[in-house]
Protein backbone atom coordinates (compact mmCIF):
# COMPACT_ATOMS: atom_id res chain seq x y z
CA UNK A 1 0.00 0.00 0.00
CA UNK A 2 1.16 3.84 -1.07
CA UNK A 3 0.72 6.48 0.87
CA UNK A 4 -0.76 8.66 -1.63
CA UNK A 5 -3.42 6.02 -2.04
CA UNK A 6 -3.98 6.26 1.72
CA UNK A 7 -4.47 10.28 1.17
CA UNK A 8 -6.68 10.42 -1.99
CA UNK A 9 -8.58 7.48 -0.69
CA UNK A 10 -9.72 9.43 1.79
CA UNK A 11 -10.19 12.94 0.21
CA UNK A 12 -11.68 12.32 -3.03
CA UNK A 13 -12.31 8.61 -3.70
CA UNK A 14 -13.82 7.34 -0.57
CA UNK A 15 -15.25 10.52 0.45
CA UNK A 16 -17.29 9.66 3.34
CA UNK A 17 -20.01 11.67 2.59
CA UNK A 18 -19.88 11.87 -0.77
CA UNK A 19 -19.10 8.77 -2.01
CA UNK A 20 -19.49 6.38 1.10
CA UNK A 21 -22.59 8.45 2.17
CA UNK A 22 -21.53 8.25 5.91
CA UNK A 23 -22.37 10.37 8.56
CA UNK A 24 -25.13 12.02 6.64
CA UNK A 25 -27.17 13.09 10.14
CA UNK A 26 -24.01 15.53 11.31
CA UNK A 27 -23.49 16.80 8.04
CA UNK A 28 -27.12 17.72 7.92
CA UNK A 29 -27.07 19.71 10.98
CA UNK A 30 -24.15 20.93 11.19
CA UNK A 31 -24.01 21.98 7.42
CA UNK A 32 -26.04 25.66 8.10
CA UNK A 33 -22.83 28.03 7.99
CA UNK A 34 -19.25 27.64 7.22
CA UNK A 35 -18.41 28.51 11.05
CA UNK A 36 -20.34 25.41 12.25
CA UNK A 37 -19.13 23.37 9.66
CA UNK A 38 -15.23 24.01 10.18
CA UNK A 39 -15.70 23.61 13.63
CA UNK A 40 -17.35 20.02 13.68
CA UNK A 41 -14.98 19.20 10.69
CA UNK A 42 -11.56 19.96 12.99
CA UNK A 43 -13.73 18.21 15.92
CA UNK A 44 -14.01 15.46 13.72
CA UNK A 45 -10.36 15.47 12.49
CA UNK A 46 -8.78 14.93 15.62
CA UNK A 47 -11.20 12.43 17.76
CA UNK A 48 -10.54 10.36 14.38
CA UNK A 49 -6.87 10.89 14.08
CA UNK A 50 -6.34 9.90 17.79
CA UNK A 51 -8.84 7.25 17.72
CA UNK A 52 -6.84 5.88 15.15
CA UNK A 53 -3.95 5.93 16.16
CA UNK A 54 -4.40 4.67 19.64
CA UNK A 55 -6.55 1.72 18.30
CA UNK A 56 -3.71 1.06 15.54
CA UNK A 57 -1.35 1.02 18.34
CA UNK A 58 -3.47 -1.70 20.71
CA UNK A 59 -4.64 -3.91 17.57
CA UNK A 60 -2.59 -6.93 18.69
CA UNK A 61 -3.60 -7.28 22.07
CA UNK A 62 -7.35 -6.21 21.62
CA UNK A 63 -9.44 -9.27 21.79
CA UNK A 64 -12.02 -9.96 18.82
CA UNK A 65 -15.16 -10.56 20.61
CA UNK A 66 -14.91 -7.56 22.44
CA UNK A 67 -13.40 -5.17 20.08
CA UNK A 68 -16.53 -2.73 19.41
CA UNK A 69 -16.90 -1.83 23.03
CA UNK A 70 -13.35 -1.05 23.52
CA UNK A 71 -13.64 0.86 20.37
CA UNK A 72 -16.43 3.42 21.35
CA UNK A 73 -15.03 3.60 24.98
CA UNK A 74 -11.47 4.82 23.07
CA UNK A 75 -13.54 6.55 20.53
CA UNK A 76 -16.09 8.36 23.42
CA UNK A 77 -12.73 9.09 25.54
CA UNK A 78 -11.55 11.45 22.80
CA UNK A 79 -14.97 13.15 22.21
CA UNK A 80 -15.26 13.93 25.32
CA UNK A 81 -11.73 15.91 25.24
CA UNK A 82 -13.39 17.89 22.32
CA UNK A 83 -16.30 18.24 23.88
CA UNK A 84 -14.58 20.18 27.51
CA UNK A 85 -11.99 22.03 24.96
CA UNK A 86 -14.49 23.26 22.93
CA UNK A 87 -16.97 24.31 25.69
CA UNK A 88 -13.99 26.34 27.74
CA UNK A 89 -12.16 27.95 24.70
CA UNK A 90 -14.48 28.40 22.22
CA UNK A 91 -18.42 28.35 23.90
CA UNK A 92 -20.16 29.88 21.04
CA UNK A 93 -19.40 27.53 19.13
CA UNK A 94 -19.73 24.78 21.36
CA UNK A 95 -23.28 26.03 21.90
CA UNK A 96 -24.14 26.10 18.05
CA UNK A 97 -22.84 22.78 17.63
CA UNK A 98 -24.94 21.61 20.35
CA UNK A 99 -25.81 17.94 20.64
CA UNK A 100 -23.74 17.25 17.68
CA UNK A 101 -20.36 17.23 19.48
CA UNK A 102 -21.03 14.39 22.16
CA UNK A 103 -22.71 12.50 18.62
CA UNK A 104 -19.34 11.92 17.07
CA UNK A 105 -19.49 9.14 19.62
CA UNK A 106 -21.88 7.35 17.29
CA UNK A 107 -20.79 8.84 14.14
CA UNK A 108 -19.80 5.99 11.59
CA UNK A 109 -16.98 7.30 10.17
CA UNK A 110 -15.31 6.89 13.02
CA UNK A 111 -16.34 3.72 14.02
CA UNK A 112 -16.32 2.54 10.51
CA UNK A 113 -12.51 3.38 9.73
CA UNK A 114 -11.57 2.13 13.40
CA UNK A 115 -12.78 -1.17 12.37
CA UNK A 116 -12.04 -1.65 8.73
CA UNK A 117 -8.25 0.31 9.11
CA UNK A 118 -6.58 1.12 11.90
CA UNK A 119 -7.22 -2.34 13.61
CA UNK A 120 -5.68 -4.10 10.59
CA UNK A 121 -2.80 -1.88 9.83
CA UNK A 122 0.18 0.13 11.38
CA UNK A 123 0.51 3.20 13.02
CA UNK A 124 1.47 5.24 10.58
CA UNK A 125 -0.61 4.66 8.13
CA UNK A 126 -3.62 4.57 10.38
CA UNK A 127 -2.65 8.08 11.20
CA UNK A 128 -2.70 9.11 7.33
CA UNK A 129 -6.00 7.38 7.24
CA UNK A 130 -7.73 9.78 10.06
CA UNK A 131 -5.97 12.96 9.17
CA UNK A 132 -7.01 11.98 4.92
CA UNK A 133 -10.49 10.50 5.97
CA UNK A 134 -11.09 13.51 8.66
CA UNK A 135 -9.85 16.70 6.32
CA UNK A 136 -12.89 14.48 3.87
CA UNK A 137 -15.12 14.90 5.87
CA UNK A 138 -14.17 18.54 6.71
CA UNK A 139 -13.94 19.42 2.66
CA UNK A 140 -17.17 17.99 2.32
CA UNK A 141 -18.94 19.84 4.65
CA UNK A 142 -17.49 22.60 4.07
CA UNK A 143 -18.94 22.69 0.75
CA UNK A 144 -22.04 21.70 1.32
CA UNK A 145 -22.38 24.73 4.02
CA UNK A 146 -20.60 27.16 1.45
CA UNK A 147 -23.82 26.85 -1.11
CA UNK A 148 -26.37 26.87 1.89
CA UNK A 149 -24.89 29.65 3.86
CA UNK A 150 -24.40 31.58 0.55
CA UNK A 151 -28.25 30.99 -0.68
CA UNK A 152 -29.87 30.49 2.77
CA UNK A 153 -28.40 33.45 4.78
CA UNK A 154 -26.99 35.57 2.09
CA UNK A 155 -23.17 35.36 3.67
CA UNK A 156 -20.07 33.50 3.99
CA UNK A 157 -18.00 32.30 7.08
CA UNK A 158 -20.80 35.39 8.71
CA UNK A 159 -19.27 38.09 6.09
CA UNK A 160 -22.37 39.66 4.43
CA UNK A 161 -21.75 38.88 0.26
CA UNK A 162 -25.07 41.18 -1.10
CA UNK A 163 -26.87 44.31 -0.85
CA UNK A 164 -30.14 44.64 0.84
CA UNK A 165 -31.71 43.56 -2.42
CA UNK A 166 -31.21 39.90 -1.91
CA UNK A 167 -33.85 37.61 -0.47
CA UNK A 168 -32.50 34.32 1.25
CA UNK A 169 -33.94 30.73 0.65
CA UNK A 170 -34.99 29.99 3.61
CA UNK A 171 -35.69 26.21 2.38
CA UNK A 172 -31.54 26.45 1.74
CA UNK A 173 -31.16 26.64 5.90
CA UNK A 174 -33.79 23.67 6.53
CA UNK A 175 -32.73 20.20 5.97
CA UNK A 176 -34.16 19.73 3.02
CA UNK A 177 -31.71 22.32 1.81
CA UNK A 178 -28.85 19.71 2.69
CA UNK A 179 -30.58 17.00 1.23
CA UNK A 180 -31.41 19.00 -2.41
CA UNK A 181 -27.12 20.32 -1.90
CA UNK A 182 -25.82 16.59 -1.37
CA UNK A 183 -27.86 15.22 -4.02
CA UNK A 184 -26.95 18.21 -6.46
CA UNK A 185 -23.05 17.45 -5.52
CA UNK A 186 -23.21 13.52 -5.80
CA UNK A 187 -24.97 14.06 -8.97
CA UNK A 188 -22.25 16.21 -10.82
CA UNK A 189 -19.70 13.82 -8.87
CA UNK A 190 -21.13 10.85 -10.42
CA UNK A 191 -21.50 12.93 -14.15
CA UNK A 192 -18.28 14.08 -14.01
CA UNK A 193 -16.96 10.35 -13.05
CA UNK A 194 -18.74 8.89 -15.88
CA UNK A 195 -17.80 11.39 -18.30
CA UNK A 196 -13.95 10.66 -17.62
CA UNK A 197 -14.45 7.15 -17.66
CA UNK A 198 -15.92 7.82 -21.13
CA UNK A 199 -13.24 9.72 -22.36
CA UNK A 200 -10.21 7.55 -21.11
CA UNK A 201 -12.00 4.12 -22.26
CA UNK A 202 -13.66 4.21 -26.00
CA UNK A 203 -16.24 2.26 -25.61
CA UNK A 204 -15.76 -1.49 -26.94
CA UNK A 205 -18.44 -2.76 -29.04
CA UNK B 1 -54.25 18.58 -36.87
CA UNK B 2 -50.47 18.17 -37.48
CA UNK B 3 -48.36 16.13 -34.76
CA UNK B 4 -45.79 18.71 -34.03
CA UNK B 5 -42.03 17.61 -33.48
CA UNK B 6 -41.78 19.56 -30.59
CA UNK B 7 -44.82 18.78 -28.89
CA UNK B 8 -46.74 15.64 -27.73
CA UNK B 9 -49.83 16.14 -27.95
CA UNK B 10 -52.87 15.12 -25.63
CA UNK B 11 -55.58 16.22 -25.64
CA UNK B 12 -56.88 15.81 -22.17
CA UNK B 13 -54.39 18.29 -21.06
CA UNK B 14 -55.61 20.90 -23.84
CA UNK B 15 -59.36 20.03 -22.21
CA UNK B 16 -58.00 21.15 -18.70
CA UNK B 17 -56.72 24.61 -20.47
CA UNK B 18 -59.99 25.65 -22.07
CA UNK B 19 -61.93 25.00 -18.63
CA UNK B 20 -59.24 27.15 -16.94
CA UNK B 21 -59.87 29.46 -19.23
CA UNK B 22 -63.25 31.61 -17.65
CA UNK B 23 -61.47 31.70 -13.68
CA UNK B 24 -57.98 33.09 -16.10
CA UNK B 25 -60.01 35.89 -17.55
CA UNK B 26 -61.57 37.18 -14.65
CA UNK B 27 -57.75 37.39 -13.16
CA UNK B 28 -56.81 39.47 -15.69
CA UNK B 29 -59.81 41.80 -14.70
CA UNK B 30 -59.25 41.88 -10.95
CA UNK B 31 -55.59 42.40 -11.34
CA UNK B 32 -54.63 43.83 -14.94
CA UNK B 33 -52.05 42.52 -17.37
CA UNK B 34 -49.57 41.24 -15.26
CA UNK B 35 -51.46 38.04 -14.96
CA UNK B 36 -51.34 37.88 -18.10
CA UNK B 37 -47.68 38.54 -17.92
CA UNK B 38 -46.96 36.19 -14.79
CA UNK B 39 -48.54 32.84 -16.48
CA UNK B 40 -46.62 33.78 -20.03
CA UNK B 41 -43.21 33.26 -17.76
CA UNK B 42 -44.35 30.83 -15.98
CA UNK B 43 -45.37 28.61 -19.14
CA UNK B 44 -42.11 29.94 -21.18
CA UNK B 45 -39.86 28.53 -17.46
CA UNK B 46 -41.87 25.68 -17.26
CA UNK B 47 -41.42 24.69 -21.26
CA UNK B 48 -38.09 25.19 -21.37
CA UNK B 49 -37.01 23.32 -18.48
CA UNK B 50 -38.44 20.47 -19.56
CA UNK B 51 -37.04 20.46 -22.76
CA UNK B 52 -33.01 20.83 -21.64
CA UNK B 53 -34.34 17.51 -19.90
CA UNK B 54 -35.63 15.40 -23.10
CA UNK B 55 -33.52 17.12 -25.63
CA UNK B 56 -31.06 14.79 -25.55
CA UNK B 57 -33.63 12.02 -25.77
CA UNK B 58 -35.07 13.08 -28.74
CA UNK B 59 -38.12 13.44 -26.59
CA UNK B 60 -41.27 16.04 -27.00
CA UNK B 61 -42.23 18.27 -24.60
CA UNK B 62 -45.79 17.00 -23.29
CA UNK B 63 -48.89 19.63 -22.97
CA UNK B 64 -49.35 18.47 -19.22
CA UNK B 65 -46.40 21.44 -18.71
CA UNK B 66 -48.43 23.73 -19.73
CA UNK B 67 -51.00 23.07 -17.83
CA UNK B 68 -48.82 22.90 -15.32
CA UNK B 69 -47.58 26.44 -15.60
CA UNK B 70 -50.87 27.93 -16.28
CA UNK B 71 -52.17 26.23 -12.76
CA UNK B 72 -49.01 27.19 -10.98
CA UNK B 73 -49.02 30.65 -12.07
CA UNK B 74 -52.88 31.08 -10.82
CA UNK B 75 -52.16 29.86 -7.56
CA UNK B 76 -49.57 32.49 -6.94
CA UNK B 77 -50.01 36.09 -5.33
CA UNK B 78 -50.37 38.60 -7.97
CA UNK B 79 -47.58 40.92 -5.90
CA UNK B 80 -44.39 38.17 -6.33
CA UNK B 81 -41.76 39.19 -7.69
CA UNK B 82 -40.65 37.76 -11.23
CA UNK B 83 -37.66 36.02 -10.50
CA UNK B 84 -39.43 34.28 -7.37
CA UNK B 85 -41.97 32.93 -10.47
CA UNK B 86 -39.25 31.46 -12.41
CA UNK B 87 -37.38 29.89 -9.49
CA UNK B 88 -40.70 27.77 -8.73
CA UNK B 89 -41.50 26.78 -12.11
CA UNK B 90 -38.04 25.39 -12.74
CA UNK B 91 -38.27 23.75 -9.29
CA UNK B 92 -41.57 22.32 -10.02
CA UNK B 93 -40.71 21.23 -13.16
CA UNK B 94 -36.91 19.79 -12.65
CA UNK B 95 -37.60 18.45 -9.75
CA UNK B 96 -41.66 17.94 -9.02
CA UNK B 97 -41.52 16.43 -12.61
CA UNK B 98 -38.20 15.67 -14.36
CA UNK B 99 -36.42 14.42 -11.83
CA UNK B 100 -39.08 11.38 -10.90
CA UNK B 101 -38.88 10.67 -15.01
CA UNK B 102 -40.72 13.00 -16.33
CA UNK B 103 -44.95 12.80 -17.73
CA UNK B 104 -46.72 10.04 -16.13
CA UNK B 105 -43.95 9.24 -13.84
CA UNK B 106 -44.52 12.18 -11.13
CA UNK B 107 -45.52 10.89 -7.87
CA UNK B 108 -46.54 15.36 -6.31
CA UNK B 109 -48.41 17.66 -8.57
CA UNK B 110 -45.91 19.48 -10.07
CA UNK B 111 -47.53 22.84 -9.87
CA UNK B 112 -48.27 22.18 -6.22
CA UNK B 113 -44.55 21.21 -5.55
CA UNK B 114 -43.63 24.53 -6.98
CA UNK B 115 -45.99 26.54 -4.84
CA UNK B 116 -44.49 24.53 -1.25
CA UNK B 117 -41.41 25.29 -2.34
CA UNK B 118 -41.54 29.05 -2.78
CA UNK B 119 -44.02 29.28 0.32
CA UNK B 120 -41.10 27.13 2.31
CA UNK B 121 -38.28 29.44 0.59
CA UNK B 122 -39.83 32.92 0.55
CA UNK B 123 -42.86 32.64 3.10
CA UNK B 124 -42.50 36.55 3.20
CA UNK B 125 -43.67 36.87 -0.39
CA UNK B 126 -45.82 34.08 -0.22
CA UNK B 127 -48.46 34.76 2.48
CA UNK B 128 -48.20 38.97 3.37
CA UNK B 129 -48.80 40.69 0.54
CA UNK B 130 -52.04 40.71 -1.29
CA UNK B 131 -53.79 42.95 -3.81
CA UNK B 132 -57.24 43.49 -3.19
CA UNK B 133 -59.17 42.56 -6.37
CA UNK B 134 -60.93 45.01 -8.71
CA UNK B 135 -65.07 46.13 -8.15
CA UNK B 136 -67.12 45.39 -10.89
CA UNK B 137 -68.00 49.11 -10.72
CA UNK B 138 -64.20 49.78 -11.92
CA UNK B 139 -65.08 48.45 -15.26
CA UNK B 140 -62.38 48.04 -17.46
CA UNK B 141 -60.17 47.46 -14.33
CA UNK B 142 -57.55 45.03 -15.52
CA UNK B 143 -58.20 44.83 -19.06
CA UNK B 144 -56.38 48.83 -19.38
CA UNK B 145 -54.08 48.51 -16.60
CA UNK B 146 -51.09 47.03 -16.07
CA UNK B 147 -51.41 45.83 -12.14
CA UNK B 148 -54.73 47.33 -11.22
CA UNK B 149 -54.78 48.52 -7.65
CA UNK B 150 -57.93 50.06 -7.10
CA UNK B 151 -57.53 50.61 -3.55
CA UNK B 152 -54.15 51.64 -4.10
CA UNK B 153 -52.99 49.30 -0.98
CA UNK B 154 -50.91 46.17 -0.61
CA UNK B 155 -52.50 43.74 2.58
CA UNK B 156 -51.13 41.24 4.14
CA UNK B 157 -55.02 39.60 4.55
CA UNK B 158 -56.08 36.73 2.35
CA UNK B 159 -59.97 36.14 2.47
CA UNK B 160 -59.09 33.02 5.11
CA UNK B 161 -57.18 35.60 7.22
CA UNK B 162 -59.75 38.45 7.08
CA UNK B 163 -62.65 35.91 8.19
CA UNK B 164 -60.30 34.87 10.89
CA UNK B 165 -59.85 38.32 12.19
CA UNK B 166 -63.79 38.56 12.13
CA UNK B 167 -64.46 40.58 9.09
CA UNK B 168 -67.17 38.61 7.70
CA UNK B 169 -69.61 40.76 7.54
CA UNK B 170 -67.75 43.28 5.11
CA UNK B 171 -67.17 40.23 2.80
CA UNK B 172 -70.63 39.10 1.39
CA UNK B 173 -71.37 36.18 0.05
CA UNK B 174 -71.32 37.47 -3.21
CA UNK B 175 -67.97 38.81 -3.39
CA UNK B 176 -66.91 35.09 -2.45
CA UNK B 177 -68.55 33.65 -5.31
CA UNK B 178 -67.68 36.13 -8.35
CA UNK B 179 -64.10 36.59 -6.72
CA UNK B 180 -64.37 40.12 -7.04
CA UNK B 181 -62.72 40.39 -3.19
CA UNK B 182 -61.91 43.67 -1.38
CA UNK B 183 -62.82 46.02 1.12
CA UNK B 184 -61.62 46.55 4.55
CA UNK B 185 -62.38 45.64 8.19
CA UNK B 186 -61.02 46.45 11.72
CA UNK B 187 -58.83 44.30 13.16
CA UNK B 188 -57.09 45.37 16.64
CA UNK B 189 -58.09 48.87 16.08
CA UNK B 190 -56.18 49.02 12.71
CA UNK B 191 -58.37 49.16 9.44
CA UNK B 192 -56.96 46.20 7.11
CA UNK B 193 -57.71 46.00 3.67
CA UNK B 194 -59.33 42.25 2.15
CA UNK B 195 -56.83 41.22 -0.80
CA UNK B 196 -57.84 38.57 -2.95
CA UNK B 197 -55.80 36.06 -2.96
CA UNK B 198 -54.02 34.21 -4.99
CA UNK B 199 -54.18 35.41 -9.28
CA UNK B 200 -56.82 32.54 -9.73
CA UNK B 201 -58.52 30.64 -7.33
CA UNK B 202 -61.01 33.76 -6.36
CA UNK B 203 -63.25 33.36 -8.85
CA UNK B 204 -65.79 30.77 -7.47
CA UNK B 205 -68.65 30.47 -10.15
CA UNK B 206 -66.43 30.43 -13.13
CA UNK B 207 -63.85 27.87 -11.96
CA UNK B 208 -66.97 25.69 -10.78
CA UNK B 209 -67.83 26.36 -14.61
CA UNK B 210 -64.41 25.04 -15.81
CA UNK B 211 -64.11 22.02 -13.33
CA UNK B 212 -67.88 21.10 -14.45
CA UNK B 213 -66.86 21.23 -18.17
CA UNK B 214 -63.83 18.87 -16.69
CA UNK B 215 -66.49 16.13 -15.14
CA UNK B 216 -69.07 16.65 -18.14
CA UNK B 217 -65.85 15.80 -20.45
CA UNK B 218 -64.46 12.66 -18.22
CA UNK B 219 -61.04 14.64 -17.96
CA UNK B 220 -61.41 14.79 -14.29
CA UNK B 221 -63.03 11.62 -12.92
CA UNK B 222 -66.11 12.52 -10.82
CA UNK B 223 -65.49 10.12 -7.99
CA UNK B 224 -62.71 12.20 -7.07
CA UNK B 225 -64.41 15.71 -7.51
CA UNK B 226 -67.61 14.22 -5.51
CA UNK B 227 -65.70 12.76 -2.77
CA UNK B 228 -63.24 15.79 -1.97
CA UNK B 229 -66.63 18.27 -1.96
CA UNK B 230 -68.92 15.93 0.03
CA UNK B 231 -66.15 15.41 2.18
CA UNK B 232 -65.22 18.74 2.90
CA UNK B 233 -68.52 19.79 3.71
CA UNK B 234 -69.27 16.97 5.92
CA UNK B 235 -66.21 17.44 7.99
CA UNK B 236 -65.98 21.16 7.97
CA UNK B 237 -69.57 21.18 9.44
CA UNK B 238 -68.94 18.60 11.91
CA UNK B 239 -65.95 20.15 13.06
CA UNK B 240 -67.44 23.56 13.19
CA UNK B 241 -70.42 22.33 15.51
CA UNK B 242 -67.82 20.52 17.52
CA UNK B 243 -65.15 22.98 18.22
CA UNK B 244 -66.84 26.49 16.51
CA UNK B 245 -63.29 28.46 17.99
CA UNK B 246 -61.32 28.06 14.85
CA UNK B 247 -62.96 26.29 12.51
CA UNK B 248 -64.89 28.31 9.88
CA UNK B 249 -68.57 27.15 8.61
CA UNK B 250 -68.51 24.61 6.04
CA UNK B 251 -69.59 27.11 3.08
CA UNK B 252 -66.94 30.04 4.04
CA UNK B 253 -64.00 26.79 3.87
CA UNK B 254 -65.71 25.92 1.08
CA UNK B 255 -65.19 29.32 -1.35
CA UNK B 256 -61.80 30.25 0.03
CA UNK B 257 -58.01 28.99 0.47
CA UNK B 258 -58.31 28.02 -3.17
CA UNK B 259 -60.58 25.08 -2.66
CA UNK B 260 -62.69 24.96 -5.52
CA UNK B 261 -59.58 25.08 -7.70
CA UNK B 262 -58.00 22.84 -5.47
CA UNK B 263 -60.90 20.24 -6.07
CA UNK B 264 -61.78 20.50 -9.53
CA UNK B 265 -58.23 20.78 -11.14
CA UNK B 266 -55.04 19.39 -8.38
CA UNK B 267 -56.95 16.60 -6.62
CA UNK B 268 -57.93 15.31 -10.60
CA UNK B 269 -54.84 15.76 -11.96
CA UNK B 270 -54.52 12.31 -13.84
CA UNK B 271 -51.05 11.63 -13.23
CA UNK B 272 -50.67 12.18 -9.27
CA UNK B 273 -53.86 10.89 -8.60
CA UNK B 274 -55.28 7.00 -7.34
CA UNK B 275 -56.21 5.13 -10.32
CA UNK B 276 -58.33 2.37 -8.82
CA UNK B 277 -61.91 3.42 -8.46
CA UNK B 278 -62.67 2.70 -4.74
CA UNK B 279 -59.50 4.44 -4.07
CA UNK B 280 -60.32 7.55 -5.72
CA UNK B 281 -63.40 8.06 -2.99
CA UNK B 282 -60.50 7.31 -0.56
CA UNK B 283 -58.39 9.65 -1.80
CA UNK B 284 -60.90 12.57 -1.75
CA UNK B 285 -62.05 12.40 1.14
CA UNK B 286 -58.70 12.28 2.76
CA UNK B 287 -57.53 15.06 1.15
CA UNK B 288 -60.93 17.27 2.27
CA UNK B 289 -60.12 16.27 5.59
CA UNK B 290 -56.66 16.24 6.43
CA UNK B 291 -57.07 20.31 4.67
CA UNK B 292 -60.13 21.14 6.87
CA UNK B 293 -57.53 20.35 9.57
CA UNK B 294 -54.54 21.90 8.60
CA UNK B 295 -56.19 24.78 7.95
CA UNK B 296 -58.10 25.23 10.86
CA UNK B 297 -55.65 24.27 13.28
CA UNK B 298 -52.51 25.23 12.27
CA UNK B 299 -50.47 28.12 10.94
CA UNK B 300 -50.49 27.49 7.30
CA UNK B 301 -53.70 29.02 6.06
CA UNK B 302 -53.17 27.33 2.39
CA UNK B 303 -54.11 24.37 3.99
CA UNK B 304 -54.93 22.11 0.51
CA UNK B 305 -51.81 22.53 -0.58
CA UNK B 306 -50.02 20.33 1.68
CA UNK B 307 -52.88 18.34 1.93
CA UNK B 308 -52.27 17.78 -1.80
CA UNK B 309 -48.96 16.96 -1.33
CA UNK B 310 -50.01 14.04 1.51
CA UNK B 311 -52.66 12.64 -0.93
CA UNK B 312 -50.23 12.17 -3.66
CA UNK B 313 -47.77 10.69 -0.64
CA UNK B 314 -50.53 8.28 -0.01
CA UNK B 315 -51.87 7.84 -3.07
CA UNK B 316 -50.01 4.76 -4.76
CA UNK B 317 -50.71 2.97 -1.19
CA UNK B 318 -53.93 3.38 -1.26
CA UNK B 319 -54.19 2.43 -5.02
CA UNK B 320 -52.25 -0.66 -3.56
CA UNK B 321 -54.06 -1.20 -0.40
CA UNK B 322 -57.49 -1.40 -2.48
CA UNK B 323 -56.26 -3.89 -4.86
CA UNK B 324 -55.02 -6.26 -2.61
CA UNK B 325 -58.05 -6.25 -0.57
CA UNK B 326 -59.99 -7.36 -3.61
CA UNK B 327 -57.35 -10.22 -4.25
CA UNK B 328 -58.21 -10.90 -0.55
CA UNK B 329 -61.47 -11.32 -0.93
CA UNK B 330 -61.47 -13.39 -3.82
CA UNK B 331 -59.33 -16.29 -2.29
Amino acid sequence: MKIQEVLTRGLWTENPVFRLMLGLCPVLATSTSVQNAVGMGIAVIFVLTCSNLLISLIRSVVPDKIRIPIFISIIATFVTLVDLIMAAYFPDLHKSLGLFIPLIVVNCIILGRAEAFASKNNLFFSLMDGIAMGSGFTAALCLIATFREILGNGTWLGIPLFGSGFEPALLMILPSGAFFTIAFIIASLNGWDRRRKRQTKPSVQ
Amino acid sequence: MRDSPLFLKQSAMRKVVWALGPAWLASLFFYGWISVFMTALSIATCAVTEWLFVRKKGGRISEAVFVTAILYAMILPPTLPFYMLVLGALFAVAFGKMAFGGFGANVFNPAMVGRAFLYITFPVYMTGRWMPAARFSDFPAGFTAWRFNGMEALTSATPIHAIQEGAGKSLPLLKLLTGSINGRFESLGQTLMIGGGSLGESSAVLLTLGGLFLVYQKVAKWRLVLSFFAAHVIFQAALHCLCHGPVQDPLTGLLTGGTILGGFFMVTDPVSAVRTEKAQWLYGSFIAVMAVIIRSFSLFSSGLMFAILLGNMFGPLMDLGIRSLGKGRKR
